[in-house]
């Protein structure tokens, strides 16, 4: 028999829920599909004793108002879904605050089982509960257990099926709170029985009261939705109203939140002892050089620094080793096709969905390894004291001082970074953090500022040029929210109110868990809308097709063929050609590395360091010399004579004929067409369809630059573009170039996931064209002004 | 024969200079309040829902809390029931406190 019982998990942020959750589902989890919710409900599935459960993780809430999402989805979520049993699971160690929470879903009459986690720091601290005393006097079951090493969980389970099945008891008593409160809550609930509420269901009359009296919004907001408050209930409430605020001074909601605690230090002081005094002397002793008003800032910054160079150190290889590989996996099925043919369907796989989703998803593994170091951030308790050390910044900006956590993340990627913005509980912080986020210059763009900056500055000038581009986008950034916040987002500043949890130790699973989630979004993304504008924008740049080409490339191909041909015959005359091939591998390898060490060491022409390795690399291949002369020229020739101008020739007619096509497309006509708009930034049309090609991903930019300008795959290819960018432009147009593309229009899958986190595409093309229009205007001002200046215009 | 008072009692040492912070009752902003000793409070000022959030905290009228951790004009850490938590200055703007004398001693 396989029944199957929906068990939610509720409890403070912080209270190692999200542990329990873990072990309770492993691996047998996903996001829950709730349409209109905009916190995600994990979900997942544990067998236990013949039966199926389907667990599902509330989003960690200190209570249950109305006055953030996370609240709401929880409440809504208890409301609409009643799950046969409620665990919730609260940090031992700080009982009588999570009890508030544990109160509130007594109040709502769903059963209720009490998980008292963190039992081990808890005994550690001294504290000694009174179980079955505690139990009794609130009328729950309680189960300690210690999450992370997973004790008493299975328990946990069996209690909590118990309870579905209703062989165990969870009845919470009913408490009081105060004779004036209860009367109140009483005639209040009275009055709503006689009423037809069937959007409330089945829940207690008497919380519907409560939320009255509290003057929940949301409870509000649903009564008016249907015709407001009916007329015997708004009498009673008034009457109470005016009844309570006669006897007190403090207003309703307060005297119930008051109420609540009394009902949980009365049992409290009955059932919990607490033996040890001086709890919390670890944390704050680290405290006391982490918020230090000296040290505290610096000791960020340094952290701050090393999570970025870890993610970049560790990150880098594995970005070659993907582009490798989707490298070889698009030439892997373009060779199903036969040599040289057109197939438009070869064109959209390897073109379209490999090149545009390959080079986002090439970004996955240091998007991971940043996420990876977050969360050892977050779990350690450190993320809340930087917070807290940067609120005074942020404030001063017009920000939460949790904000600046998103947009550190926005460092590395936007995508995730808004994904971030959740832990601001202020819907107007979010959304500003969101739409400003892309001003925080994301890696992608690196390869951008990689290729301009050496191509356009000297040795000396390049890192603080770099470090320009970064603070000018901070510098915006904050200009820009303080703009935001004087004209659309104006209001008070959210109150900053947050808890410092202790200091803790994070565990792998944990870390490895958090860092995939968010990596598992970006994946998502990736693969979903990213893949739809990768098709659109690979189909915008590839039609239509130009019915002719200016020259004769079909000719030209079969010329340079024949050429090649003729050649290798001559050449094969006096060679065998498996030797041939030998010494020509040989040849290669040499000089390969020598150009893969140049790069890597940055060596300059004629420097001795320089001179040095080409004397080593010459000896390598004079050494082969010396085995076969005769064979080795052979080899030279075939490499310089033959195979370079034959190569060189198809890249020709390759770029030729893809430039055309370009001019010829949907996206080449746009360019062309809004031409006018690029001149007074210093733009001409090449750079235009590089902008284009970037809107997919920023890294796109370089490779269509280089395609229109006919630089070849070939390893030197970047330095033959930076020569070609010499020639055709300046270090003003260049700068230019960098600041349009840090300003200008974040990529799509930014656009996609700002739609995502705001639920609107209005917010997100408002980002969209408004940072373009932004981009526009400095740009275009920063040109002319330089151009008038005579700045970097040689 | 004292010429100079300079704010010294009768054993040298320095009042404190009090701006005018307590009131009569003693009553003060929780900005104001003194760091290490245990304090009451006695009211939240009503404004943008903070005495909701205040109190899903811990921190209503009739609480004992203490500050364990302030900076001028910057955000202060409160114990409250155990646990620490961080409010920027302008929520300590808005919750009154008084000295609780008679609290248990540490």
């Amino acid at each position: 028999m396989d029944t199957s019982f929906t068990i939610a998990l509720a409890g403070n942020p912080n209270s190692g829920k999200t542990t329990i959750f873990n072990r309770l589902t492993g691996a047998h989890q996903h996001v829950g599909n709730y349409p209109g919710v905009t916190v995600e409900l994990k979900e997942g599935v544990r067998r236990q004793n013949g039966l199926s459960l389907r667990i599902v993780d509330l989003p960690g809430t200190y209570s249950l108002t109305a006055s953030s999402n996370e609240e709401l989805v929880a409440r809504n979520f208890i409301i609409e879904h009643r799950p046969d049993v409620i665990i919730d699971i609260i940090d031992a160690s700080t009982l009588e605050r999570q009890l508030y929470l544990a109160v509130q879903l007594m109040e709502l009459g769903v059963p209720l089982v009490l998980a008292f986690n963190m039992s081990d720091v808890a005994e550690h601290e001294g504290f000694q509960f009174d179980i079955p005393l505690l139990s009794e006097l609130l009328g729950v079951p309680i189960v300690s257990t210690v999450g992370s090493k997973g004790e008493g969980i299975d328990e946990l389970i069996d209690t909590a099926t118990g309870v579905a099945r209703g062989e165990i008891e969870s009845s919470p008593k009913p408490f009081s709170y105060g004779r004036d409160l209860d009367k109140a809550i009483e005639r209040i609930a009275g009055a709503l029985e006689k009423e037809e509420l069937e959007f409330y269901g089945a829940i207690p009359r008497k919380w519907i009261a409560l939320k009255l009296l509290e003057n929940d919004a949301r409870t509000l907001e649903r009564f008016e939705g249907r015709g407001g408050i009916p007329e015997g209930v708004e009498k009673t409430l008034a009457e109470a109203r005016q009844r309570l605020g006669q006897l007190y001074s403090d207003p309703t909601d307060i005297l119930i939140a008051e109420a609540r605690y009394g009902i949980i230090s009365g049992a409290a002081s009955e059932a919990v002892t607490h033996t040890i005094e001086r709890r919390h002397s670890f944390s704050d002793r680290l405290d006391t050089i982490f918020i230090n008003p000296v040290i505290g800032m610096p000791i960020f910054l340094v952290m701050m620094y090393l999570v970025f160079t870890l993610t970049f150190r560790f990150g880098n290889p594995f970005i070659g080793i993907l582009e490798s590989f989707f490298g070889w996996l698009g030439a892997g099925i373009s060779g199903l096709w036969p040599e040289g043919a057109e197939s438009p369907l070869k064109s959209l796989i390897v073109d379209g969905i490999i090149g545009g989703v390959g080079g986002v998803l090439v970004f996955l593994p240091t998007i991971l390894i940043l996420f990876l170091a977050i969360a050892f951030l977050e779990d350690s308790g450190y993320m809340a004291r930087a917070a807290f050390i940067m609120d005074r910044l942020m404030h001063r900006i017009g920000l939460h001082g949790k904000s600046f956590i998103p947009m550190l993340i926005g460092f590395g990627c936007s995508v995730p970074a808004i994904m971030g913005t959740r832990i601001l509980e202020n819907p107007r912080d979010r959304l500003v953090t969101t739409l400003v986020i892309p001003l925080m210059s994301c890696s992608a763009r690196l390869p951008i500022y990689a290729l301009i900056i050496p191509a356009f500055f000297p040795q000396h000038l390049q890192g603080p040029m770099l470090w320009l581009i970064y603070f000018i986008g901070i510098v915006l950034a904050v200009l820009l929210t303080r703009l935001l916040r004087s004209t659309l987002f104006k209001g008070e500043s959210t109150p900053f109110v947050m808890e410092l949890p202790p200091y803790r130790i994070p565990t792998f699973s944990g870390l490895l868990i958090h860092s995939w989630e968010r990596g598992a979004m970006y994946l998502r993304k990736a693969g979903t809308l990213i893949l739809a504008i990768s098709i659109i924008l690979w189909w915008a740049t590839s039609y239509p097709k130009p019915p002719e080409y200016s020259e004769d490339y079909e000719d030209q191909i079969v010329a340079a063929e024949e050429i090649y041909e003729t050649r290798m015959e001559e050449l094969s005359a006096t060679v065998g050609m498996d030797e041939l091939d030998e010494m020509v591998d040989g040849i290669s390898d040499i000089r390969a590395e020598f150009s893969r060490k140049i790069n890597e060491y940055r060596l300059e022409e004629g420097t001795p360091e320089y001179l040095v390795l080409k004397n080593e690399y010459e000896e390598r291949e004079g050494a082969l010399e010396e085995e076969n002369q005769v064979l080795y020229s052979a080899a030279v020739t075939y490499i310089e004579d033959i195979r370079a101008p034959y190569e060189t020739e198809l890249e020709r007619i390759r770029s030729g004929m893809s430039e055309e096509e370009l001019t010829y497309s949907i996206a080449g006509r746009f360019v062309n067409f809004i031409e006018p708009l690029l001149k007074p930034m210093g733009f001409d049309w090449k750079i235009g369809t590089a902008m284009i090609g970037a809107l997919a991903a920023k890294e796109v930019f370089v490779a269509q630059l280089g395609i229109v300008y006919s630089v070849g795959e070939s390893e030197s290819g970047s330095e033959t573009l930076r020569r070609k960018l010499q020639e055709n432009y300046n270090p003003l147009i260049g700068f230019c170039i960098m600041l349009y593309v840090l300003i200008s229009a974040p990529c799509i899958a930014t656009l996609a996931m700002t739609r995502a986190e705001t639920g609107s595409w209005g917010w997100a093309l408002f980002q969209f064209f408004g940072l373009t229009v932004i981009a526009w205007i400095i740009t275009t001002i920063v040109y002319q002004a330089g151009s008038v200046l005579g700045w970097g215009v040689t | 024969m004292f010429k100079r008072n300079n704010n010294r009692n009768f054993f040298g040492h320095h009042h404190h200079i009090h701006h005018h912070k307590a009131s009569k009752d003693g009553s003060m902003l929780l900005a104001d309040a003194p760091a290490g000793v245990p304090l009451k409070v006695s009211s939240v000022t009503c404004g943008c829902g903070i005495h909701s959030r205040l109190a899903s905290m811990g921190i209503l009228p009739g609480e004992i809390i203490e500050i364990v951790h302030r900076e001028n004009g910057g955000p202060i850490v409160l114990e409250v029931k155990g646990t620490r938590i961080a409010i920027g200055r302008g929520v300590g703007l808005k919750v009154i406190v008084t000295r609780e004398n008679n609290a248990d001693e540490r």
